[in-house]
C-alpha cells in the first residue's frame, strides 16, 4: 500500500478509536467494533466508489439500442391484453 | 376501445402507500396478492424516475424521424387508469412518434393506447398489473420488496442524483444475499424503469430454469460464507456484491444464459466458498477496489469463458486489491 493511502487509512482508523474505547468502557461488542470500522470504512471509500463507472455497478441494464426489425409478435401477452381490456370496458 | 384516463396521486395517497408497503409481514410479497397496491407503487417509482438520471428506459426511446435519441429532459409521466388497473404513461414533449430500441419491449406496451397509426410509439403505456401477468405466465413472479421501496421510492428520493450508483446502500445491505433469493424463488421486483426494461421485459420460462438454479448456488454460498460471522465486514462485502451484480446480468433477458458471466461467476463463488477473503477479520478499508470494474467487464467480454486462467487472475487480482486496501485489526 503507498505510503499517502496508508497515512489516511491510519488516521480514520485512529479517529475510529474513541467509539471503541467508550464502547470498551460499557459493553464492548465485537458487533458493535465492526460496524464502527465498516461506517469509517465507507467513509474512506467514498472518493474511489463515485470513480468507479456508473455501468459497472449493480442496477444497470447491460444492453445497448438496438434497432429492431420485424419483431415477432408475442400472442400471448396479446391475450393477456385483451383480456384486462374485457374487463374494462 | 377501453377509455383511458389520467389521474393523479396526492401527497396523502403517497404517504397511505408507503405505510402500506412498511406493514407488509414479508420483505417480498407477491404483487398478485395486493395487485392494486403493486401497481401503484410501481408507477410511482416509474413516475419518479422518468427524465431523471435513474430513468433507465430514457436510453433507448428515439424520435422515429430524426432517429436520435429523444432528450431526456423532454421524458414526462403521468398517471392514468384504464377502468379499475392503475398504470403510467410516458410522452416525449415535441416528439410525437418515438421508436423504443430495445427487444421485447414494446410488448409489455398496452397495444390499444401506445401506438400511432403508422406503427411508431405515441406514448408508452404502462400497466404494472397487465405486465405482471405476462411475466406470471412465463413462470416468474413479481413482487414488492418492501426495503427496496423504502430506501428508493419513499426514501427522500432525489431525482438528480443517481441513487443507486452514488451510495452504499446495496453493497452495505448485503443485497446479493437476497436478491439471489428472489432469483432462487422465481421472483423479481417491480419498482421501477430498471426492473422494468432490464429484467421484465423479454423474461423467458426456459431461461429461467438454469436461472433460478444460478440464483440458488448465490444464495447458499453468500449464505454459508457469513454463517458464523455475526457482523459482515466491508472488505467481505465486495465479493458478494460483485456476484449479485454478474446475477442481476444474468437475470436480463438479452443475457440470459451468458457463458461469460457463468463462468466469472462460477469463479466468484469459487473465491466465497474457500473464504479467500476471511469473512471474520475485522478490517478497515481504505478504498474499493478499482479490480472490481475488470471482473465486471470480463464477465460481459463475449468469449471471456473460454480463457479460465484469464478468469481465475482476474478475479485473483479483485481479491489482492481487497487485501491490499484492508488495515487489520486484531480479532
Amino acid at each position: 500500500m503507498k505510503t499517502g493511502k496508508l497515512f489516511v487509512a491510519l488516521n480514520i482508523a485512529l479517529s475510529a478509536l474513541p467509539l471503541f474505547a467508550k464502547q470498551a468502557a460499557t459493553t464492548t461488542t465485537q458487533t458493535d467494533e465492526s460496524a464502527a470500522l465498516n461506517q469509517a470504512s465507507f467513509k474512506s471509500m467514498e472518493g474511489s466508489w463515485l470513480n468507479m463507472p456508473v455501468s459497472c455497478k449493480a442496477r444497470g441494464f447491460f444492453a445497448e439500442p438496438t434497432t429492431l426489425l420485424n419483431e415477432v409478435a408475442n400472442l400471448e401477452a396479446q391475450d393477456v391484453f385483451a383480456a384486462f381490456d374485457r374487463e374494462a370496458v | 376501445m377501453p377509455k383511458l384516463e389520467t389521474t393523479k396521486l396526492s401527497q396523502e395517497a403517497i404517504d397511505r402507500l408507503r405505510r402500506e408497503l412498511a406493514r407488509l409481514p414479508e420483505e417480498a410479497t407477491l404483487a398478485s396478492s395486493h395487485p392494486d397496491l403493486a401497481s401503484q407503487i410501481a408507477s410511482l417509482g416509474i413516475w419518479r424516475e422518468v427524465g431523471t438520471v435513474n430513468d433507465e428506459l430514457a436510453r433507448f426511446i428515439f424520435d422515429a424521424e430524426s432517429g436520435k435519441p429523444v432528450p431526456r429532459e423532454k421524458l414526462k409521466a403521468r398517471f392514468v387508469m384504464q377502468g379499475r388497473l392503475f398504470g403510467v404513461e410516458i410522452h416525449c414533449e415535441g416528439h410525437p412518434r418515438l421508436d423504443i430500441r430495445a427487444r421485447h419491449f414494446r410488448t409489455l406496451l398496452h397495444p390499444k393506447h401506445s401506438f400511432n397509426d403508422d406503427g411508431t410509439v405515441g406514448q408508452l403505456v404502462i400497466f404494472p398489473e397487465i405486465i405482471s401477468e405476462i411475466v406470471r405466465r412465463q413462470g416468474v413472479e413479481t413482487v414488492l420488496v418492501r426495503k427496496w421501496g423504502e430506501n428508493s421510492i419513499f426514501g427522500g428520493f432525489d431525482p438528480a442524483q443517481g441513487y443507486y450508483q452514488t451510495n452504499f446502500w446495496e453493497l452495505e445491505n448485503n443485497d446479493a444475499l437476497f436478491f439471489s433469493g428472489l432469483v432462487q424463488r422465481r421472483q423479481l421486483a417491480f419498482l421501477g424503469t430498471h426492473d422494468l426494461i432490464a429484467h421484465l421485459a423479454g423474461v423467458n420460462r426456459a431461461s429461467w430454469e438454469s436461472l433460478s438454479i444460478q440464483g440458488a448456488r448465490v444464495h447458499q454460498t453468500i449464505q454459508g460464507y457469513f454463517q458464523s460471522t455475526p457482523k459482515a465486514t466491508v472488505a467481505s462485502l465486495i465479493l458478494p456484491y460483485t456476484a449479485g451484480v454478474v446475477l442481476d446480468d444474468l437475470a436480463q433477458p438479452p443475457t440470459y444464459g451468458s457463458r461469460s458471466h457463468s463462468a466469472v461467476l462460477e469463479e466468484l463463488l469459487g473465491a466465497l466458498a474457500a473464504r479467500r477473503v476471511n469473512p471474520g477479520q475485522k478490517v478497515l478499508m481504505t478504498e474499493f477496489p478499482q479490480e472490481f470494474q475488470s471482473v465486471i467487464e470480463l464477465s460481459r467480454a463475449p468469449g471471456a469463458e473460454g480463457s479460465a486462467e484469464s478468469i481465475k487472475q482476474t478475479v485473483g487480482k479483485l481479491i489482492g486489491a481487497i487485501h491490499r486496501h484492508s488495515v487489520q485489526f486484531a480479532a
